[in-house]
């Protein structure tokens, strides 16, 4: 028989005795299966930019055969619901109350001169952006249809109908692995030492690599199935298209994975206390979401902080599993988000290494 | 003594600027008991640490069983207890048992005989299936000895092992520990308690960052030039202030009914008797056999007092 290497043992110990503590503790069953779901139910329906039913004023003082397509085309959109009023000033004391959201004003002489004029409520900044978007583009692809024939296309790729879950739902999946893995590993090592464990099992043949190995890999698995289910609920409960590859969202899953274990280890040799690591994982993680393009472009924001964001796992690990889903990239076109995930994985499991006793 | 197997020499190390181990020697032979005395924060845990090579001492050497922790199959012969449970508590007791086994690369069979011994030295047949966090003080501490000998070690570390531990409980566990102590095992055990100092075979004082005394138990509970009577009667307060001024008596410690007295080697129960004639014809006057708690805070409370 086969006489298995007395380190694979000790791993296999290690491993048995982490999945034993984890099945156990009803919390841990809870925090690795509940927060991605309700994660994902809040991203894929209640986090959205998207503009449905809103109340418009409609100030119409032409009511030519014109402006009632024009109206119609805007009515037959689920975006809107048009409020109609005869005068401007009703219109704007409307929308200072909040009972609409903009107005569209169609001029007396809007046969001989056909402008029309749109108002919306800037107060609430995102929505007054989308529904002038969505406004205008209606308004143009209608007046397009009357005759001097204008022909605008739009086209959009990749999201067609512009879904902000679509957006949304794959970051959802790097956002949700990122908080549960670096919690996962933090708490995990630090549990040991306020048990007294830690203490105990580096006075015994047991190699700090062991060690490593037998906290790190567990939550790396933990990692795995959080993206699994992500995966199954995005692609069978939200009908979001995955056009990529699962080997390039795997490779880039694992250093994501590397680096986030690495970052949950390197705050564990930082606190004694699981309270004082959930609070470091709370200030980690919340520059690593905002630095990542999860919500805010990451061109949009100044030139320094846009060289921070090279340092984050996260930035990175965005591009495959939004390309997975959306643009069907294969594993060829991540060498460089596959480089930086691995570098930053390295660099951050090395320092912690050198850190953990 | 036989060939120590733990041995430091002029160990020091310090937190930052703070000193806490100046020097510090000492070494255990097999099947000896060394008790590490001293108040909190003298730096036992310290010196167990360095014992154990969790922390580098700033000077000085460590070796156990003649070897240094840069060979990493060191670990495999020693086991130490640190202060606290130091066990899963979500995990049964046979499921603590077992992975410690797996940690020292037991076979399934020697497990199983290992942990079927351990069980009935510790008395905890009947709790296997118990979890470790639902068991009692006492039980847990005899579980944490249990896990700690699954190596069969030639050196064991003990932080403390019995605080918060009732003593019926205590007791238990230091029958167990003389059971391992007649197997060789060299053991240094670090307390608080100077009536645990008293079960060990030799005691170290831990005090101001050195081994200030070293002895046994009865050699550091008696004090040089001085040995202890004990006066007693029914009438034994209103005679203190004539105690003290007896010719050889250096000290007294009433108690109740009873006053401790410290006296010159050359003072012995005869004299004593018939000098107390002249004081109370009932006080009555008996040797007493040192106690290394009462010796110890009596001469911290001299030293105290001589301080100001």
């Amino acid at each position: 028989m086969m006489r298995v290497p007395v380190g694979l043992r000790r791993l296999h110990a290690l491993l048995r005795k982490e999945f034993m503590l984890l099945l156990r503790d009803p919390r841990m069953r809870f925090f690795v299966v509940i927060p991605p779901i309700i994660q994902l139910v809040i991203f894929g329906f209640a986090a959205t930019y998207d503009v449905r039913f809103a109340a418009i004023g409609l100030v119409d003082h032409a009511d030519t055969v014109q402006t009632r397509d024009l109206r119609a085309a805007i009515t037959g959109t689920t975006h809107y619901r048009l409020e109609r009023y005869t005068a401007m000033a009703a219109a704007e004391q409307a929308m200072a109350v909040g009972e609409i959201r903009g107005i569209v004003v169609f001029p007396p002489d809007f046969v001989r001169q056909p402008r029309i004029q749109i108002v919306v409520d800037g107060s609430d900044s995102n929505s007054a952006q989308v529904i002038l978007g969505q406004l205008a583009r209606t308004l143009q692809q209608a007046a397009a249809r009357e005759p001097p024939r204008i022909s605008l296309a739009f086209r959009n790729w990749f999201n067609p109908n512009l879904e902000d879950r679509w957006y949304f739902v794959p970051g959802v999946m790097a956002t949700v692995v990122l908080i549960a893995t670096v919690s996962l590993t933090a708490m995990g090592v630090v549990r040991e030492r306020e048990l007294g464990t830690l203490e105990r099992l580096m006075v015994t043949p047991l190699g700090r690599l062991e060690f490593v190995a037998g906290k790190l890999l567990p939550v790396a698995a933990i990692g795995l199935f959080d993206v699994a289910l992500i995966l199954v609920i995005a692609i069978f409960g939200f009908d979001i298209p995955f056009r990529g590859s699962f080997l390039a969202l795997f490779v880039g899953t694992s250093l994501y994975l590397l680096s986030a274990l690495g970052i949950g280890l390197l705050i564990s040799s930082y606190v004694g206390t699981q309270q004082q690591a959930m609070l470091l994982v709370f200030f980690a993680i919340m520059p690593l979401v905002i630095l990542s393009g999860f919500a805010f472009p990451i061109a949009n924001m100044p030139e320094p902080v846009q060289w921070a964001t090279w340092l984050n796992p996260l930035r990175y690990y965005l591009v495959i599993v939004r390309d997975a889903f959306l643009k069907g990239s294969g594993l060829l076109d991540y060498g460089f988000e596959f480089l930086m995930m691995g570098v930053l994985g390295l660099v951050s499991m090395g320092l912690s290494m050198l850190r953990v006793r | 003594m036989a060939e120590p197997i733990i041995r430091l020499h002029e160990v020091s190390f310090a937190y930052g600027d703070e000193l806490v181990l100046q020097g510090v020697s000492l070494a255990v032979a097999p099947g000896e008991i060394y008790g590490l005395v001293g108040a909190d924060g003298a730096g036992k845990s310290t010196l167990l640490r360095i014992a154990v090579g969790q922390l580098r001492p700033d000077a000085g050497e460590v070796t156990v069983l003649g070897q240094s922790y840069a060979d990493p199959t060191l670990r495999a012969r020693v086991a130490y207890m640190p202060q606290g449970f130091g066990l899963y508590p979500d995990l049964s007791v046979q499921e603590n048992l077992e992975f410690f086994a797996d940690l020292h690369g037991l076979s399934k069979s020697a497990t199983a005989v290992r942990i079927r011994d351990l069980l009935a030295r510790t008395g905890m047949q009947a709790f296997t299936d118990r979890r470790a966090g639902k068991l009692s003080g006492g039980m847990m501490q005899k579980l944490a000895l249990a896990c700690a000998l699954m190596s069969d070690p030639r050196a064991m570390f003990l932080d403390e092992p019995t605080t918060g531990v009732d003593p019926v409980s205590r007791r238990a566990f230091w029958q167990l520990l003389s059971g391992v102590r007649a197997e060789g095992v060299a053991i240094l055990y670090a307390t608080a308690n100077l009536d645990e100092a008293e079960r060990c075979d030799r005691v170290g004082m831990l005090q101001d960052g050195g081994i200030r005394r070293e002895g046994t138990p009865v050699e550091l509970a008696r004090v040089e030039g001085r040995h202890e009577m004990a006066v007693s009667g029914p009438r034994v307060r209103e005679a203190l202030p004539a105690l003290r001024n007896l010719p050889g008596v250096e000290l007294v410690f009433p108690r109740g009914r009873t006053a401790t007295l410290w006296v010159t080697d050359d003072t012995d129960a005869r004299t004593l008797r018939e000098a107390l004639r002249g004081i109370d014809t009932q006080l009555a006057v008996r040797e007493v056999y040192p106690n290394l708690q009462e010796t110890i805070l009596r001469q911290l409370a001299l030293e105290e007092a001589a301080r100001g």
